[in-house]
């Protein structure tokens, strides 16, 4: 049915019916003028276009008419002779923006200048205004033999500054590239150690249960505690030693790919001379008091004189308090805070410095 | 007897020593000029605060602003020039600050570098370590307390919920900071919080300059909880002792804590170092997490790049520079 | 970098510094307190704070006097009979304005009203030693020939509780007061601000006590006792009977002006005991060359150098101004009931010279005397 109606209006498209014009292109679009093959019945079918006259023809015509040498475009009334190796898939939608985009590559692989090289940005704007103009004459098809010429005298003149300016491009890409590259890999080295040492604490610490249930079955029950407790000291041991590892690996592969700012500006090395201080020089390092270690947060403050810790019963009390300590109060700090503030001023003598 | 308010000669200064030019906000209890010190042409903003408005006298949100601003002087801390009162006013001459964080985040026609938001942090940073010394909470760091200046420094602003730490024992109240940045202790109800509370909001900036959008940003106090949980992990008394003791604390849908690889997914921008710092800033667990001093002095400030200079800093295209310094909304009293 | 902050309302010098110090600088926790409020406006030296309250005294009487003339003015102009009588109502016959040490005497009576009124609040220590410092700085600025003290007792009172987080609302703040309405309270806040420069930060030696409390035990029961047969109680039982010291006679004092608070929280302790303190004071700063002192241990040895700003040279400065604190406190003097209803009456004729005046016009009236 469908090819019934395929058939009819595609013999004559000069009947002036709009109907049948619309219907023309959207059959057009989807078929070969040369062959005629629909897309409908052969979806694989791909279409190229030559930069010479735009004409879209199926890839199994091109190789067909154009494998065996240049010819003529097989659209009526073009008859341009076309290379095979010229033709490409279109990118664009529009047939009118595919062209401007050839026409601009084109151009700009000759007026490669970037605004670097130019003093002011005056002169840059010139510049850029000169190849809006080429682009628009060849675009437009004005004055296409003088412009295409002109081209052609600037390409020859200024071919030494072209190619060099090439080089310098693909340098800076090249570098971004490198960097980039250089990143991901050290990600994923990272990766792949942090996955094996969990793997590895894994065995281990089931290692470690097997072990602690052997020792555990054949000790008597007064040793149980004291064992469980030193089986907890050795992971906790254990865990700070693989976590220094790890911090020690990563700063190892940091150095290794050259954990710096690469391919970047000259200015950056410039203010990296000045040492960086993080408070910015205004910190106070003496230390007026000597401050007692904290005791262990499960055993309760005692009150005998001799423990480690201060004795204030006061606060010592509300250390206990389950409310307090979720917030993140601890007595250590009300302690601290008590004796800094307690030398706040302490060398301060104002007779001797107001007079 | 009568007390005659004369023209007491207390104050050098006096309102004649600063120019009023314009007008640039008017909020519950103040209204902002824009000005100068006429002895420096030094651009201010003048805070004009009316007296007699609040039947319990000056309000509570001035006292704080005026008793803190006059003690903190640091480079990161917005500058209280002087104080002077008229006709029954009390003004606040404070420095001139056009912008603020918030705005820079918004602007979409700004881009961060890494270095831009590792600057910010920094002064915030020291900012904040500042006021801790001295034992005063800022309890409203958010980025629209985090002024600019002209010349690149940020500074911390509006110490209207600031507060000295009291006596041990005293009970503080659980309702300070704007919801998004409060830290989960608060969410609990927590009466005896401690310095933490402003480094978990300096956390959650850290984390809003790299995904330029709120990262915890809950409907309201309900939903913040589940917000907050939901991208960092229930708390529970294994990875939070005595969390369960909170006065509002309970076990709402328990979320698993993420993994290393979420978190770097979710900041697919930040090294592991800054990654590092953001984890250790946003830790539920308010006595796990770092003081100023630890952050300042962490790997991420020194590793590359280096933080921006100041000056170098992104600022906001001038025809959007609004006004800056506007009084605050009324705050929450204690 | 430490930047000096000068205001107009600054009073005296900025901070001179050693030239030796200023060449290595190194910030320390003093210097922090240098930046407060409290050191750059509020610290005198002896003849600074009595120049101050002799200023303020000579304004007052000026003040006084101003209004004495106004009122005499107004009572010639309604009065007819007052040109009978006009020699006898000059200012110098009739005026009666208080001395600086009087207004220091009234002061010290209303200062202890103070802490009956915070006591009757069960307001804290906190509270009670702000309320004192407004009330202070007030007078400092202002004489009591201009403000009567009453309401600005009351006013200096809410302001520090606002202050310090001990808020009160102003109806339950006037409720036990007798005769008082809040507005009578709040007219004043605003001058008492302006008075204090703005400036609402008060340091206290309170928290340094409690501090030295601590590092009392530091130096001197660890790692081992110090004084033989020391015990911790007795630590305890000082630092509470300090603590009652300085409420009780550090706070009418003057020495807030004068020393900085670890300096009075020390004079606290040396006062209450004197053995303990210079024990804790020898240890910790007196450091000499002999192998004797290295031995004694409980020295803040984790400094290297730079050195803390308290060495033996020092020492002798702080025993010294220990001292002096508590010299000063000792002498300051107490008012008596009948001593100060003497000076109220004055200073109500001070403040209200018109009532003076009409007084005497009728008894010289009915006396029936004419010039």
């Amino acid at each position: 049915m469908l090819e019934g109606k395929v058939d009819k209006p595609l013999s004559n498209n000069t009947d002036g019916n709009h109907n049948t014009n619309m219907s023309l292109d959207g059959r057009v679009k989807d078929m070969c003028p040369i062959c005629k093959t629909d897309k409908y019945l052969s979806p694989n079918m791909n279409f190229l276009i030559n930069p010479e006259c735009y004409h879209k023809i199926c890839e199994s015509c091109v190789d067909r008419i154009f494998s065996l040498g240049p010819a003529p475009c097989p659209y009526p009334g073009c008859g341009k002779i076309l290379r095979q190796n010229k033709f490409k898939k279109q990118v664009f939608e529009d047939l009118g923006i595919e062209k401007e985009i050839d026409i601009r590559k084109r151009v700009s692989a000759i007026y490669n200048k970037t605004q670097e090289d130019f003093e002011n940005l005056q002169d840059y704007n010139k510049y850029l205004e000169n190849i809006e103009d080429i682009v628009f004459n060849l675009n437009n098809g004005i004055n296409v033999e003088e412009t295409q010429a002109a081209l052609n005298k600037y390409e020859q003149e200024h071919k030494l500054e072209i190619l060099e300016k090439n080089m310098r491009e693909s340098q800076k890409n090249a570098d971004l590239g490198k960097y980039r590259e250089a990143m991901a890999l050290l990600k994923q080295e990272k990766l792949s150690i942090q996955k094996q040492m969990e793997i590895e604490d894994q065995e281990y610490q089931a290692q470690q249960k097997q072990e602690l249930l052997n020792k555990l079955s054949n000790s008597d029950n007064n040793n149980s505690e004291d064992i469980i407790a030193q089986a907890n000291l050795n992971m906790i041991k254990r865990s700070s030693l693989r976590k220094r590892q790890l911090q020690q690996i990563n700063s190892q592969l940091d150095q290794k790919y050259h954990l710096d700012s690469s391919g970047g500006k000259k200015k950056s090395s410039d203010k990296s001379k000045t040492p960086f201080t993080p408070f910015n020089g205004d910190r106070d390092l003496i230390k007026a008091y000597k401050f007692l270690p904290a005791v262990a947060e499960n055993e309760p403050a005692v009150s005998d004189s001799k423990a480690e810790t201060y004795y204030d019963p006061f606060v010592n009390k509300l250390a206990l308090d389950k409310q307090y300590l979720g917030a993140g109060w601890r007595q250590q700090y009300i302690f601290k805070k008590a004796l800094d503030e307690a030398f706040l001023g302490i060398g301060c003598f104002i007779e001797k410095e107001k007079s | 007897m009568t007390s005659t308010i004369t023209n007491v000669q207390v104050a050098n200064s006096t309102c004649s020593n600063y120019s009023k030019d314009r007008k640039v906000g008017e909020g519950t209890y103040a209204v902002v000029y824009l000005g100068k010190q006429l002895s420096t042409d030094r651009r201010t903003a003048i805070k004009e605060i009316k007296t007699g408005l609040f039947k319990d006298g000056l309000d509570m949100s001035a006292l704080r602003e005026v008793k803190y601003l006059q003690e903190m002087k640091h480079e990161n801390v917005i500058e209280l020039i002087d104080v002077f009162s008229a006709s029954n006013s009390l003004n606040l001459v404070l420095e001139y600050l056009p912008c603020d964080l918030e705005m820079l985040i918004k602007e979409q026609s700004i881009i961060f570098k890494p270095s831009d938001i590792k600057s910010w942090i920094l002064m915030t940073l020291r900012g904040v370590h500042h006021c801790h010394r001295n034992f005063i909470l800022h309890r409203d760091l958010k980025p629209n307390n985090l002024l600019i200046s002209p010349s690149g420094q940020l500074k911390l602003a509006d110490f209207g919920l600031a507060r000295s730490l009291g006596n041990p024992g005293e009970d503080l109240t659980s309702n300070v900071v704007t919801r998004w940045y409060r830290a989960p202790e608060l969410l609990f109800g927590a009466r005896h919080y401690t310095e933490a509370i402003d480094i978990w909001a300096v956390g959650i900036i850290f984390a809003e300059l790299m995904l330029r959008t709120p990262y915890l940003p809950g409907k309201d106090d309900v939903d913040q909880l589940d917000v907050t949980f939901r991208a960092l992990g229930t708390p529970t008394e294994q990875n939070w002792p005595n969390v369960s003791s909170l006065p509002l604390y309970n076990s709402l849908r328990v979320y698993p804590p993420p993994s290393r690889q979420e978190l770097r997914n979710r900041f697919s921008a930040a090294t592991e170092k800054a990654l590092d710092l953001i984890i250790q800033m946003t830790q539920l667990d308010p006595n796990m997490r770092c003081a100023s001093t630890e952050a300042l002095l962490h790997d991420y400030f020194l590793e590359m790049p280096r933080a921006t200079d100041p000056s170098e800093l992104p600022q906001m295209p001038s025809k959007k520079k609004s006004e800056k310094n506007e009084p605050p909304q009324k705050k929450v009293k204690v | 970098m430490v930047e000096e902050m000068s205001r107009g309302n600054e009073n005296k010098s900025d901070v001179k510094e050693d030239e030796s110090a200023s060449k290595k600088r190194v910030i320390t926790r003093d210097d922090l307190y240098r930046r407060s409020s409290q050191f750059r406006m509020w610290s005198y030296t002896r003849e600074g704070l009595d120049e101050q309250k002799f200023k303020v005294n000579e304004k007052g009487k000026s003040h006084a006097l101003k209004e004495f003339a106004a009122a005499l003015e107004k009572i010639r102009q309604t009065d007819e009979t007052f040109n009978q009588f006009e020699s006898e109502l000059s200012a110098d016959k009739l005026a009666d304005l208080l001395t600086a040490d009087e207004e220091k005497r009234y002061l010290i009576f209303y200062s202890e009203n103070i802490i009956k009124l915070t006591n009757s609040f069960r307001m804290p220590t906190q509270v009670k030693a702000t309320a004192m410092s407004f009330f202070k700085k007030f007078y400092l600025v202002n004489s009591v020939m201009e403000y009567h003290p009453k309401n600005v007792l009351y006013t200096c009172v809410f302001l520090a509780a606002k202050s310090e987080n001990y808020f009160m609302s102003i109806e339950s703040f006037c409720h036990p007061l007798p005769k008082t309405e809040p507005k009578d309270v709040l007219d004043l806040e605003f001058l008492v601000l302006s008075s204090l420069k703005f400036t609402l930060f008060v340091h206290h030696p309170f928290r340094p006590l409690y501090g030295f409390f601590l590092d009392f035990q530091t130096v001197l029961l660890h790692p081992e006792t110090a004084i033989p047969n020391l015990k911790v109680e007795a630590l305890c039982t000082l630092y509470d009977a300090a603590k009652k010291w300085l409420s009780e006679h550090a706070l009418i004092s003057d020495v807030g002006f004068l020393f900085s608070p670890p300096h009075i929280a020390l004079a606290a302790m040396y006062d209450t005991n004197k053995k303990i303190t210079e024990k804790y004071l020898k240890m910790k700063y007196f450091v000499s060359n002999t192998v004797e002192q290295k031995q004694e241990g409980g020295q803040s040895d984790n400094t290297k150098p730079p050195e803390s700003e308290i060495n033996s040279k020092n020492y002798e400065l702080l025993l010294s101004t220990i001292n002096e604190c508590i010299t000063l406190i000792k002498s300051t003097p107490k008012t008596t009931r009948e001593d100060s209803t003497e000076i109220d009456k004055k200073c109500f004729y001070a403040l209200n010279p018109e009532r003076l005046i009409k007084k005497r016009l009728n008894k010289l009236k009915t006396a029936g005397t004419p010039a």
